[in-house]
């Protein structure tokens, strides 16, 4: 096939890229709707960032109310004060309820699936898009990030996606830069409240990829947790859709443990999603297995059952975690 | 040479596109008529259809079939077209707009009621509806953004263009990204004909955008040395 | 670089290091460029032109680098750069070996020792993993077990690109059976209008009236009912009625199928081919591991030295494998090659729009300064590897080197080529663009000054920035270039060196004539 110009990537990603179109569909409602509600929140986030400050909150999508007023910064400010962080507003923001309940991401997933809806989730300028469970977008409202054109060494095409995982991995994850996730690093012990330690890892990354992968029309985020049949992140390009599941090895301040096995669950479990792929969406799909184990552990047992492997899946990725700097270790092990 | 059956399919294309324009009380001269079918065409696979075998190839206006022009001409004849403002330009050039008379419209509404007919009268019905929405004058600059013409033209004249093939830099294809977009990272999802022909439209008013049509182009103002 | 200052209002930061850290940034911030060295080259090769006049027109890895850097969203060039290294290192390597053998073989040839030395087969297989370590041993044996499953990919690709051909000859088939049938019914239904409407055509086979003079003819009429009973078309006598509607569902079941079947076979094929790309990408991933182990292996240094090799066994054995590697290194410079040429071939389709644009604007620049028409033509070129790059064609010749042109012709092309590059960044940036050439009437003669001037003019009326060097002339370039500019601005647009530069005793005897000379031009 003749490739694509870069003319019609931009069009198409201009056409698709959003989360409009999708939740269009979803929710059965015009997609000028859906637009106008997400263009109003993002303008009441800037506007209103410096009363609301850094307090989580939630917008949701509901039936228009020509007859309501239309949420102000100082009203929302008044109902985060009474803990009422979740507003149900038209695709004008005009409020017709302000409630209480939950902020975590999982929850403003489960609420998002449950009532079928579009919400989101807004911390600071920083926002998320969750349509019915899935996080459909995510980003800064006020510096939206780099177009591209005039990209930084680190954008690449998925079919880099090997280097995206390094890079992300050494310039987020080690010595903890941009995202928390040992409890006591000492012990090698990984946070696992009030999030899941799955979901630490999940979210930097998602936020990664959706900022450098080059080629992506859209990128979806799983909220509801592990078990529940759904794969952690899907990048839609043009040529196909990637999946990448993740995982994590050694131990948690719950108590939880995985080991080696766990490598090959993942990949199982991706062959699982591969061969019910009834639509043939996935053209390729990657485990990333963030190893929090002792690194003799992870340097004598990384092993997995290679007949697990789907013929799409490529060979995991099993990063280690650093949890000294590299001249604590260069003394520890001169000793 | 020309099959008469391709021309007879066209007389068909013709009456609905003249119909469908006409509810909108558009006439269509025959770079518009050219245009407004290749479009027609190009998003019929959308409806589970094909547009006809030997179709549009790249021409000097555009895409171009001249069984199109072939068939409007034998419909005016035989009295199912009507020929307005007939105008000849400097170059000697001959413009028209074409309407249906009473009999073209009898004759459309019958067809438009046949079985293997509905779904393409319903494809000119939503493609004049989307047309509508973003003026007539724009029909000419949508056709050029068309993804098989838009890589074909540079090609030169005489390139075959087949929008329906699935597997080539096409209307197709494009569809096909669309409806896997929104289908991704949920289960079940279907988007509607009316939604995906919205993104097309969306897609080709973005990629004129882009690309910076000649016809739409800005000249700078000058700077000197 | 010792202190950057961002805007005028920021503060100065004297931190070296600092500094051209917030250079680089924004050098990929605000100009849109990947690296600093992709700034340096296109600043230093595209956009300033030097007394040195190295050109670019005819430079196929300028060409190729400017190209891909100008249409960065088209291509990762830095990627592409790397793998043509790659493709060089590969072909150095082999070549190292190359000697290395031919050292072997000589030694060989010389040594009574091992005359006559038949190795059996048995022995070269033990020793095939007596190369190196065991690491390279499993890596080897992981790249074998790679290859084979890329000949069954391979092989399943093909398999479903035959079964997508044969497939979709069905469904075209299909197609025009069925267009045929709905022909017939659109002239049922064009031929009942008629009747009930009683149209001009109706009216020829009811009443012989002549649909073009409206006289009747009975002759006509008698032509034209035949005609008309026979299922073709009264005036001309073409079919008109092809297949009855009866098969026509069965002919839409089928359609819809095969249109089913088409799109699964599809589908297979572009999974066989993310398959087949996924064993690609891995296969050339564990060469490149093998080939760094095998190039830093110590023996080979040994043996470019020429020191001798204790026993003629060894010898022989030696020679053999390093032969094989010499084999399989040609092999991956091949793959590499056809993989880089493709890619190359891929980024020029993508652009292909853009190259048009390229063509329109080289065009008006080269015939602006010829006289006479001049185009680019696309040459294959490349030693290493085929590259096709842009060369001039006028007066029906391509010009495929330097040689080929006079030193004006050259001097003045490659600033239209420069000046046509410089026009496709702009469009695709949607900015503006500067070009600085140093004395660009050196190579001139007076003949073609009006024609680069009108050149430079029609680069400057579309927005770009033009700086150029002049030597004290009194009727060249910079004179008629002013003379457009109103005469109030004309001073501002010159920067005269001879008011702060250091003059020569030569031009401080001559001074009193050499102001003469510029007032002139600027008045």
């Amino acid at each position: 096939m003749d490739p694509y110009s870069p003319e019609q990537r931009q069009a198409i990603k201009r056409t698709v890229g959003s989360t409009a179109p999708q939740a269009s569909v979803l929710l059965n409602e015009p997609i000028e709707r859906i637009e106008r509600f997400i263009a109003k929140v993002g303008s009441f986030v800037k506007s209103s960032h410096h009363i609301v400050g850094e307090r989580p909150y939630m917008l949701i999508l509901v039936e228009s109310s020509p007859q309501e007023e239309e949420l102000s910064g100082n009203e929302a400010l008044r109902s985060l004060r009474r803990n009422k962080p979740v507003f149900r507003v038209d695709e004008e923001l005009r409020l017709v309820s302000a409630e209480e309940g939950s902020i975590r991401l999982v929850d403003c997933g489960i609420r998002t699936a449950d009532e079928k809806a579009l919400g989101v989730m807004v911390r600071g300028s920083y926002k998320y898009d969750i349509l019915m469970g899935t996080i459909t977008d995510e980003g800064n409202v006020s510096y939206p990030g780099a177009d591209p054109l005039s990209s930084s060494k680190f954008h690449h095409p998925m079919i880099e996606f090997e280097i995206l995982v390094h890079e992300h991995k050494e310039k987020c994850l080690d010595r903890e830069q941009n995202v928390k996730y040992w409890q006591k690093p000492r012990d090698r012990i990984l946070r696992g409240k009030p999030d899941s330690t799955e979901s630490v890892f999940h979210l930097s990354l998602f936020s990664w990829l959706n900022m450098f992968v080059i080629d992506k029309l859209r990128i979806f985020g799983e909220t509801l947790g592990l078990g529940q049949d759904k794969t952690d992140i899907e990048v839609v390009t043009i040529d196909g859709t990637h999946l990448v599941e993740i995982k994590w090895l050694g131990e948690n301040e719950n108590g939880t443990k995985y080991d080696e096995s766990t490598i090959s669950r993942g990949l199982a479990q991706v062959k699982i999603y591969l061969d019910h792929d009834q639509d043939w969406q996935f053209i390729c799909a990657h485990l990333v297995v963030y190893d929090g184990r002792p690194l003799q552990a992870h340097q004598t047992k990384s092993g997995y059952d290679d007949s697990q492997r789907h013929n799409l899946c490529r060979p995991p990725h099993i990063l280690f975690l650093e949890s000294e700097t590299p001249s604590v270790m260069a003394r520890r092990i001169a000793r | 040479m020309i099959d008469s059956h391709s021309i007879l399919l066209r007389m068909r294309d013709v009456a609905f596109a003249l119909e469908a324009a006409g509810s909108h009380r558009r006439r269509l001269n025959r770079i518009g008529l050219q245009k407004f079918i290749y479009l027609y065409d190009a998003v019929s696979t959308l409806y589970e259809t094909f547009p006809p075998v030997e179709g549009h190839y790249t021409y000097k206006h555009g895409p171009y079939d001249p069984a199109i022009q072939n068939a409007v001409d034998s419909l005016a004849f035989r009295g199912f077209v009507h020929v307005h403002g007939v105008e000849r330009d400097n170059e000697g050039n001959v413009s028209a707009t074409y309407g249906l008379t009473a009999s073209g419209s009898n004759f459309t509404q019958e067809l438009a009621m046949v079985e293997p007919f509905q779904v393409r009268w319903r494809i000119a019905v939503d493609v004049a509806a989307k047309v509508n929405a973003r003026g007539w004058g724009r029909l000419k600059e949508l056709a050029y953004s068309e993804p098989t013409y838009a890589m074909e033209r540079i090609h030169g004249f005489g390139r075959r263009l087949k929008p329906e093939d699935r597997f080539s830099n096409s209307t197709a294809s494009l569809l096909e990204i669309f409806k896997r977009t929104l289908r991704a990272g949920f289960k079940d999802v279907r988007p509607s004909n009316q939604v995906i022909l919205e993104l097309f439209f969306r897609y080709l008013e973005n990629y004129a955008h882009y690309s910076r049509r000649p016809s739409i182009s800005v000249s700078s103002p000058s700077k000197g040395a | 670089m010792t202190a950057l200052r961002a805007g005028k209002k920021g503060k100065w930061n004297e931190n070296a290091d600092e500094a051209a850290a917030a250079f680089r940034r924004a050098i990929r911030e605000f100009g849109g460029y990947q690296t600093a060295q992709d700034f340096s080259f296109v600043v230093n090769r595209l956009l300033y032109l030097p007394e040195t006049r190295r050109l670019i027109a005819w430079d196929t890895q300028s060409q190729v680098r400017l190209l891909m850097v100008v249409n960065q969203d088209a291509v990762m060039e830095e990627k592409f750069r790397k793998r043509q290294e790659q493709l060089r290192q590969l072909d150095s390597q082999k070549r190292h070996l190359h000697v290395v053998v031919g050292k072997l073989e000589q030694q060989i040839s010389t040594s009574s020792e091992i005359a006559g030395y038949k190795q059996s087969e048995q022995d070269r297989g033990k020793n095939a993993g007596h190369e190196t370590a065991t690491n390279l041993g499993d890596l080897v044996d992981r790249l074998r077990k790679v290859a084979r499953e890329r000949v069954t990919a391979d092989a399943h690709m093909a398999s479903a690109a035959r079964a997508l051909s044969d497939v979709s000859l069905e469904v075209e088939g299909l197609r025009e059976r069925i267009e045929l049938i709905e022909a017939t019914l659109v002239e049922g239904f064009l031929s009942k209008q008629e009747r009930e409407s009683a149209l001009a055509l109706h009216k020829l086979a009811e009443s012989g009236i002549c649909p073009a003079c409206g006289t009747v003819q009975p002759e006509l009429q008698a032509e034209a009912e035949q005609r008309s009973r026979s299922g073709l078309c009264m005036l001309c006598g073409s079919e008109l009625r092809f297949e009855s509607s009866n098969q026509l569902n069965t002919l839409r079941s089928q359609l819809k199928e095969k249109t089913r079947s088409q799109e699964a076979v599809g589908v297979e094929h572009i999974l066989a081919s993310a398959k087949l790309q996924g064993i690609i990408d891995e296969q050339e991933s564990i060469q490149t591991e093998i080939n760094q182990i095998r190039s830093e292996d110590p023996s080979l240094t040994l043996l470019e030295r020429s020191i001798p090799i204790k026993s003629g066994k060894d010898l022989l054995i030696q020679k053999d494998e390093l032969a094989r590697q010499e084999a399989d290194l040609e092999g991956q410079i091949i793959e590499l090659r056809q993989d880089l040429e493709r890619d190359y071939k891929r980024f020029r389709d993508s652009i292909d729009s853009r190259l048009h644009g390229l063509h329109a604007a080289y065009s008006e620049y080269a015939t602006a300064f010829l006289g006479l028409s001049c185009d680019l033509e696309e040459v294959p070129q490349g030693q290493m590897m085929s590259l096709s790059i842009l060369v001039p064609k006028f007066g029906e010749t391509v010009r495929p080197n330097e040689e080929s042109c006079s030193e004006a012709q050259r001097f003045f092309l490659d600033i239209a080529f420069r000046m046509a590059l410089i026009d496709l960044a702009s469009d695709v940036s949607e900015g503006s663009g500067t070009f600085i050439c140093e004395t660009p009437e050196t190579a001139l003669d007076m003949s073609y000054v009006d024609n680069v001037v009108k050149m430079f003019r029609s680069f400057a009326d579309k927005g770009h920035n033009l700086i150029l060097t002049a030597n004290v002339q009194t009727d060249g370039i910079a004179r008629k270039l002013l003379a457009d500019i109103p005469r109030t601005e004309r001073a501002s647009r010159v920067l005269n060196l001879f008011d702060i530069g250091q003059l020569s005793d030569v031009h401080r005897a001559d001074i009193t004539r050499l102001k003469q000379a510029i007032s002139k031009t600027l008045s």
